[in-house]
């Protein structure tokens, strides 16, 4: 049996305390260790019943949930953008853009609960731009953020904060609440940025709109 | 003088002489319990051997199992624990709260079970008779915990001191088995109910040494041998474990109903006993005879009857029966003496040793320090009980040897086992002790700034600004929804255009595990160190009473340790 040897940089990992104070319980005879050309080293299955005994939690492994990509860009991918979306009121609006939304099967839930969101605080964020997103209620079988953008074909009144009529919609869902609140921070980041506010508008095409997120991204990220 | 008078006088006396008084009167009781039990297993079994001599006898350890579950189980209602394992948790992790009940029950039912020809000893049941008794002393003078722990330690120490009439290894086997501390102020009440104990099982039965010996003249061979005795010792003590393991969970997996279970443990006990004797009750004569050089047996029988000796002892327990493994341990072990010297002999024909009788004595310490995981109770009960230090360098060898060997196959004692599986094996005033006994409603938090489902993010800026806090739990109507973390909101709260379209339901979190106020902290901090949040929701029946958190409890912990130490 092949014995997996740690460096003190690893147990240190492993036990999620600093090295120094691996160090120290070196030093004063607390934890198992061996010596190699006067190196610590440690043996893992050592440390681990070690740890247990004394009761000191083992970091395990971070699951690879961490890597799922936020991008909003990205997310648009994963979505679509459409163009000159019919209807006269946010209603219409917002019943004809999930018309459009392929992968949701429960069309009339999904309206339910936008409207119910939208009734308690609206989202229109204001420059002509509005971010309508379903609750928490309404769990949706995706691994990662999806987003459609629907440019309308006419602006209608939806209650912004600077009571601007809407042109532009941002439509995302997210898997989780967890996942919601990163993409949501990274929206507003984007959203703030005058450039985009600019430029979104002029957009014509899908890949135009992913292009212009990106740069914008990028640029935030660089910050 | 009313007898409240009296309580009043004691609760208001120095801690000191309270451990005193109460040391010695735990003493007097557990030692006249011990007595109790002895006179009566001794009448017990002359009456059986005298006047049944037919084949009847067959059946009376499965009667003695019967019997001794209908006192448990039935009458008692007290089969809940596992005796000796009872008492160590009582003391280490509630306090030292024994119930009365287990001051009789125990003794009636191991009465029946050993001198009916079960397999086992009176130790453990003399021991949860002792500290239950001295829990209940405390209780009657409504003394605190650490009184009442200090005398259900001091009750099982009075309970071997006597039985063996050995104080010195009653006090150390309630240090190192029982309480797992050797602070002095523990010691005291331990010490004096230990002396008195024994006094009071001399003033009845004399100053009589058990398993007396005669001189024994150690030489260099037998030091040698006695390095690898331990060797050999835990081999056979880690049969025995895991046998009293095995053995229950087996017939578990099978029958339920406890009668049934005491039935079939009982044949097979029966049936071991009818046709080996020697493995029958707690086995003294046995030793008795081993060490006064009486027994003379083929290598194969003694081995045979080691093994039937281990299978008796967790068929009896294993199926009901009462009693413990002090006894049967010091069986084995000078059965394992035994065998280790014929192997001996046979390897080395022109090597002198001392005799038989030397590695019985030396294994029965070694037999108890691989079982107990306690070397020092192992030497001192040998040197006490066979009345010289004639042996004490061998003892010291293999006893520290085997408690040590045993560790790597076997991390916990036998008393530990169960209890480890619980989860609870801790020492006084470690970590885990101090966790546990604190509750959440001790560290409760609730200072807070509460939030609503329905706020925007704009609108509790202000306050979330104002407050030193990062988590603000959402709460309508003291109904608890979710917890509102300022990190997962920092990034929308610095756009002021859409914070305000934010809602807190919408951002709040539900993942947070929820505690109530009794949850102990050993637990809390688990959930801390699981899930690597640093506040933690306080829910009762749905209805928000605060927040516990990890520095509040780090800083208690502080304080409690300080509190905790004992100055003498």
């Amino acid at each position: 049996m092949v014995k997996e040897v740690l460096q003190i940089n690893q147990v240190s990992e492993l036990l999620g305390v600093p090295e120094i104070t691996i160090q120290r319980w070196v030093h004063q005879g607390k934890i198992p260790y061996r010596m190699k050309r006067k190196k610590y080293l440690f043996i893992k299955d050592e440390i681990i019943n070690w740890a247990e005994e004394h009761r000191i939690p083992i970091k395990k492994n971070k699951n690879d949930k961490n890597k799922i990509n936020y991008n909003v860009f990205e997310s648009i991918k994963n979505g679509d953008v459409i163009f000159d979306l019919e209807g006269n009121d946010s209603y219409e609006i917002l019943r004809n853009a999930i018309d459009k939304i392929d992968f949701i099967i429960e069309k009339d839930r999904l309206l339910d609960e936008i409207i119910r969101r939208e009734e308690i605080a609206s989202t229109g964020i204001g420059n002509g731009i509005a971010i309508p997103h379903p609750g928490r209620n309404f769990k949706l079988n995706i691994d990662f953020p999806i987003t459609y953008v629907f440019y309308l074909k006419k602006p209608v009144d939806f209650n912004s904060i600077d009571n601007e009529p809407v042109s532009i919609i941002f439509m995302f869902f997210t898997p989780s609440v967890e996942i919601h609140l990163k993409f949501l921070s990274r929206l507003s980041f984007i959203l703030k940025e005058e450039e985009f506010i600019k430029k979104i508008k002029t957009c014509g095409t899908k890949n135009e709109v992913i292009e212009l997120v990106e740069s914008i991204e990028k640029n935030i990220d660089a910050k | 003088m009313k007898l409240s008078d009296i309580k009043t006088l004691f609760i208001n006396l120095d801690q000191k002489i309270q451990l005193i008084i109460i040391g010695f009167i735990v003493g007097v009781v557990s030692g006249a319990a011990s007595l109790l039990l002895n006179f009566s297993l001794e009448f017990l079994s002359e009456l059986i051997e005298e006047n049944i001599k037919t084949n009847f006898i067959f059946v009376f350890p499965i009667m003695g199992l019967i019997l001794s579950v209908f006192f448990l189980k039935t009458i008692f209602k007290d089969n809940r624990g596992h005796g000796v394992p009872e008492v160590i948790y009582s003391v280490r992790a509630e306090g030292g709260k024994l119930r009365l009940r287990s001051s009789i029950s125990h003794l009636l039912a191991s009465l029946f079970t050993i001198s009916f020809g079960g397999s086992a000893g009176p130790e453990a049941p003399v021991v949860i008779s002792g500290a239950s008794i001295g829990s209940n002393i405390s209780n009657f003078f409504q003394a605190n915990e650490r009184l009442r722990i200090s005398t259900a330690a001091s009750g099982a120490a009075g309970a071997i001191a006597a039985i063996f009439n050995a104080p010195i290894a009653g006090i150390i086997f309630s240090l190192e088995v029982i309480l797992g501390e050797w602070s002095i102020l523990s010691m005291l009440p331990v010490a004096i109910s230990s002396i008195t104990a024994t006094v009071i099982s001399r003033l009845f039965n004399g100053n009589q040494i058990p398993f007396k010996h005669r001189g024994i003249i150690v030489n260099i061979n037998d030091i040698f041998a006695s390095a690898f005795f331990s060797v050999f010792i835990v081999f056979f003590a880690l049969i025995f474990v895991k046998s009293l393991k095995i053995y229950p969970n087996l017939l578990s997996k099978y029958i339920k109903k406890a009668y049934l279970k005491a039935i079939i443990g009982g044949s097979i006990v029966s049936l071991i006993v009818f046709y080996l004797p020697q493995v029958k009750g707690e086995g003294y004569n046995l030793i008795r005879e081993i060490i006064s050089k009486n027994y003379h047996n083929s290598f194969y029988l003694i081995l045979l009857i080691l093994l039937l000796k281990i299978l008796a002892t967790s068929v009896t327990l294993g199926s009901g029966g009462a009693g413990g493994v002090f006894a049967p341990s010091l069986v084995i072990g000078s059965l394992t003496g035994l065998l280790f010297y014929s192997l001996l002999t046979y390897i080395f024909p022109q090597t002198s040793f001392y005799g038989a009788s030397l590695f019985a004595l030396v294994g029965m310490s070694g037999m108890l320090s691989a079982t107990l995981h306690s070397p020092l109770t192992g030497i001192f009960l040998i040197v006490e009980i066979t009345g010289g230090y004639d042996v004490i360098i061998p003892l010291i060898i293999v006893s520290f040897l085997s408690s040590v060997f045993i560790k790597y196959f076997e991390k916990d004692s036998l008393y530990l086992i169960e209890l480890s599986r619980k989860g609870y094996t801790f020492l006084p005033r470690s970590d885990e002790r101090i966790l546990y006994n604190i509750r959440v409603n001790e560290i409760i938090e609730k200072d807070l700034v509460y939030v609503k489902r329905n706020d925007n993010l704009d609108s509790i800026a202000l306050k979330i600004s104002n407050s030193r806090r990062n988590i603000y739990p959402v709460v309508e109507n003291n109904k608890y929804y979710g917890l509102l973390n300022l990190n997962d909101i920092k990034a929308l709260l610095l756009n002021s255009d859409i914070r305000k379209t934010i809602f807190v339901e919408e951002v709040m979190r539900t993942d947070y595990p929820v505690v109530s106020l009794d949850d102990n902290l050993l637990d809390v901090l688990n959930i801390f160190d699981n899930t690597g949040y640093w506040s933690l929701p306080v829910v009762e029946n749905g209805k928000f009473m605060g927040l516990v958190s990890k520095a509040t409890i780090l800083d208690l912990y502080r304080k409690e340790l300080k509190a905790q130490t004992d100055i003498f």
